[in-house]
């Protein structure tokens, strides 16, 4: 027979004949046959004392048709007798995040864990002998038990899925999450199925549920976050790894991670405070990833600095003061017998300033244009090295830059007038070293005799 | 050339093992010398914080070349070529052999310790003299407190400069401070046949140097916060942790504390400043801790401006995030 008349049979057997077993079994032959009959749902619920497996079929009619007035109202029924007519959970569809927010389902007894047990090992022997509607009968049962058992529940939902019985299979699954579930795996599977419905709101509300339960790893947040981020959803992404790190302060995965959709975003400021953060937390691989992202936070070169004469001539300054106070020493720590002493100090001055200039100012104008300096070519991506050497953020220069020969060339010239102006600073110092003069040195006598304690 | 600084650290190794076991140091004995060694350190971290790392603000290289080889040098100068002194006064077996040590590290420090008349006379090894103390210390105690404190804040420093500007700033650093030392500390009056009447103690040791670096750190970063190793700190942090843990069951114990890195300027100039000033009131000084160099040493930072690198340093004049 086909559904409509099995359906119209169980209609007439109920309404007719008040015969509840027989229109039950009809109506769900009739919904094998054609599952979203939501009207043969809302009848399937009126065959079932029971109000929480009742309000499981009214949800059902809801999935195919949430306005269905009748259908609101059965739900509204059977929610008052479970709550006893309190406010109860808050579900949306047939997810009840306030039970996950204070998941404090009664506790199995042991009669009850006794007979899970039993159903089980039943479930497994009626699968071997390959007779899957009854093992699934069984472990339907042992969710009416315990609603969030993880193996009944994931073997319930593989086998209807085969059987090609998705939407038993997502009632299934939104029972147990209801129930407080906090297993990963009930919800992704949940999130499958309302992705499958093209239920985006649904899925957001799951992924955020997702990402706050405890045994959520951060591997698995992160999956969650990719998927945001493979259709560029980065609010939403940004959205779940908040909530995600305020239930996992101390993942530095979950850090780095949004450090990283913050750079993506553009957003510098926010990216280097989880990166700091990540890095803080101690020697996690992701830590020292994190250690390296925060060096492409760099002051990045402006060509403004880049062409700047003056700040050269400051690096060149130190140079010069360093040379200075060495010839300051070696001149008897007074300025006015320093005498050829300060030809060194300019020379260093001049030498150190040729040596910033072949390495890291060489691009300093109008010196680098008068040269015949080139202005290097953009390059479209960086390259990993440079990544890895924190170049990868500096602006582009629209600078010409002096050619390798002339920055070698300014660098031998520099170095040799260093060496010159070394020769020049420390002439005391290294005459001392080809004739050397007396000192006075503590004697054994002096060191040892007892009125003359010397240091 | 990080690879041949790299390939002479691990050929350098074995020959540092070789000394230690040289001079006798048996495995129990060892444990015993480590732990009077660190033992200083910590009880004088009871009082003062004792800087073991920073964190925090931005980074551009991983790897502090030059602050590890400057520790290498020192550790490697004190070890092959004081250690033997050093170690031989408290290894001797007579009292003859002790003598015999202990004249022999006095003749080294005099001949190449900081010393005024080097420099006013341009006798010894003259200006030299200016880095060779710099890489000698007066003992384990002392070698190790510098390079906690070098270890702390010199990375930062060089990755502020480049690690060839950083190194220009630690002799600039270290020649201030040996300045300042020769100019404001008295000499040692001594009335001694033999012995000239006005005498200058040598002066050896990082310290000033390391005060340098200290202060460009306190300079350039003066909100970062500085992870210590404090006594005080510690016995604060029991007294709120543990209540809070006991009542609350929150609150973490960690054995460090991290101080803004301007707090610790404060403990230096008290440690500092006022025995500098106290030495130079003095008319003759007797030695110990050369207080004057840390201090104008610390002043030497000053000129940090014309080490860092020119990106950092319109940064910071910009008043923008270092």
């Amino acid at each position: 027979m086909d559904a409509k008349t099995l359906y119209n049979q169980g209609v007439a057997a109920i309404r007719d004949r008040k015969d509840k077993e027989e229109g039950r079994r009809l109506l769900t032959q009739s919904l094998r046959l054609d599952p979203n009959n939501e009207r043969a749902w809302l009848w399937l619920s009126r065959t079932i004392t029971d109000p929480q497996k009742a309000l499981r079929c009214v949800e059902r009619a809801l999935n195919i048709n949430p306005t269905n007035p009748a259908a609101k109202k059965l739900q509204q029924h059977y929610r008052t007798q479970l709550t006893g007519g309190g406010a109860g959970t808050v579900t949306t569809g047939a997810v009840s995040l306030g039970a996950l927010a204070t998941s404090k389902r009664p506790k199995t007894t042991r009669a009850e864990h006794k007979k899970i047990d039993l159903l089980m090992s039943r479930a497994q022997k009626l699968m071997d002998v390959g007779r899957t509607e009854d093992a699934i009968a069984q472990w339907v049962s042992v969710l009416d038990i315990r609603p969030d058992h993880e193996i009944a529940l994931r073997e319930a939902v593989r086998n209807l899925m085969k059987l090609k019985y998705a939407d038993d299979a997502k009632e299934l699954v939104n029972r147990a999450i209801a129930a407080g579930s906090t297993a990963p795996s009930i919800y992704l599977t949940a999130i499958d199925f309302a992705k499958r419905d093209q239920n985006p709101n649904r899925v957001d509300e799951l992924r955020m549920a997702l990402v706050q339960l405890p045994k959520a790893d951060d591997e698995l947040i992160s999956r969650v976050v990719d998927d945001y981020m493979r259709v560029g959803d980065h609010g939403p992404a940004t959205d779940i790894l908040e909530l995600a790190i305020h239930a996992h302060p101390e993942s530095q995965k979950l850090l780095f991670r949004m450090g990283k959709l913050h750079e993506e975003m553009g957003r510098d400021e926010e990216a280097m405070q989880y990166f700091n953060k990540a890095a803080k937390r101690g020697g996690s691989k992701e830590g020292r990833e994190a250690d390296k992202m925060l060096q492409n936070y760099r002051p990045v070169l402006t060509d403004r600095e880049r062409g700047s004469t003056s700040l050269a001539w400051r690096e060149a300054a130190g140079f010069g003061v360093v040379f200075l106070m060495m010839g300051f020493q070696d001149a008897g720590l007074n300025f006015l017998s320093m005498g050829a002493r300060w030809a060194g100090v300019i020379l260093s001055i001049i030498g150190g300033y040729l040596i910033v200039t072949a390495t890291s100012s060489p691009q300093q104008q109008p010196l680098a244009s008068w040269l015949g300096g080139q202005v290097p070519p953009k390059k479209k991506q960086a390259l990993p090295e440079e990544v890895q050497r924190g170049q990868a953020f500096q602006e582009p220069t629209e600078l010409p830059i002096l050619s390798v020969y002339t920055r070698a060339v300014f660098g031998v010239i520099g170095g040799v007038l260093l060496i010159i102006a070394f020769w020049l600073v420390f002439s005391t110092a290294l005459g001392l070293l080809s004739n050397p003069k007396d000192f006075f040195l503590p004697s054994w006598d002096l060191i040892f005799d007892e009125s003359v304690l010397l240091p | 050339m990080r690879w041949a600084i790299l390939i002479i650290l691990l050929l350098a190794f074995p020959a540092v093992f070789c000394r230690l076991l040289s001079v006798g140091a048996g495995a129990a004995s060892g444990l015993l010398f480590l732990f009077l060694l660190i033992l200083p350190l910590l009880l004088s971290a009871l009082m003062l914080p004792l800087p073991l790392k920073d964190s925090g603000t931005v980074r551009y290289e991983s790897i502090p070349w030059v602050t590890g080889t400057l520790i290498f040098i020192n550790v490697m100068v004190f070890i092959l070529w004081q250690g033997g002194d050093f170690f031989g006064t408290m290894t001797a077996e007579t009292l003859q052999d002790a003598k015999q040590a202990y004249f022999s590290e006095v003749q080294r420090n005099w001949s190449y310790g900081f010393r005024t008349s080097f420099l006013r006379e341009g006798i010894g090894i003259g200006a030299f003299s200016a880095f060779t103390s710099m890489f000698m210390h007066g003992g384990l105690t002392h070698l190790l407190g510098n390079m906690v404190y070098l270890w702390a804040f010199g990375r930062r420093i060089e990755d502020a400069c480049g690690p060839w500007r950083f190194l220009l700033f630690y002799l600039f650093a270290g020649m201030i401070a040996g300045i300042g030392s020769a100019i404001l500390t008295p000499p040692l009056i001594v009335d001694f046949p033999g012995v000239p009447p006005e005498l200058d103690i040598p002066s050896i040791g990082a310290s000033g140097a390391i005060a340098g670096v200290m202060g460009a750190y306190l300079l350039m970063f003066p909100g970062a916060r500085v992870t210590c190793l404090w006594g005080i700190g510690m016995g604060i942090r029991l007294i709120i942790v543990f209540p809070l843990k006991l009542f609350t069951g929150e609150g973490t114990w960690r054995w460090t504390v991290s101080i803004p890195s301007w707090i610790l300027l404060v403990f230096f100039a008290i440690n500092n400043i006022i025995p500098s000033f106290e030495t130079m009131q003095e008319e003759s000084a007797f030695g110990g801790v050369n207080t004057i160099a840390h201090m104008t040493g610390f002043l030497a930072a000053l000129a940090i401006f014309l080490f860092v690198r020119k990106d950092l340093l319109m940064r910071y004049i910009s008043g923008r995030r270092l």
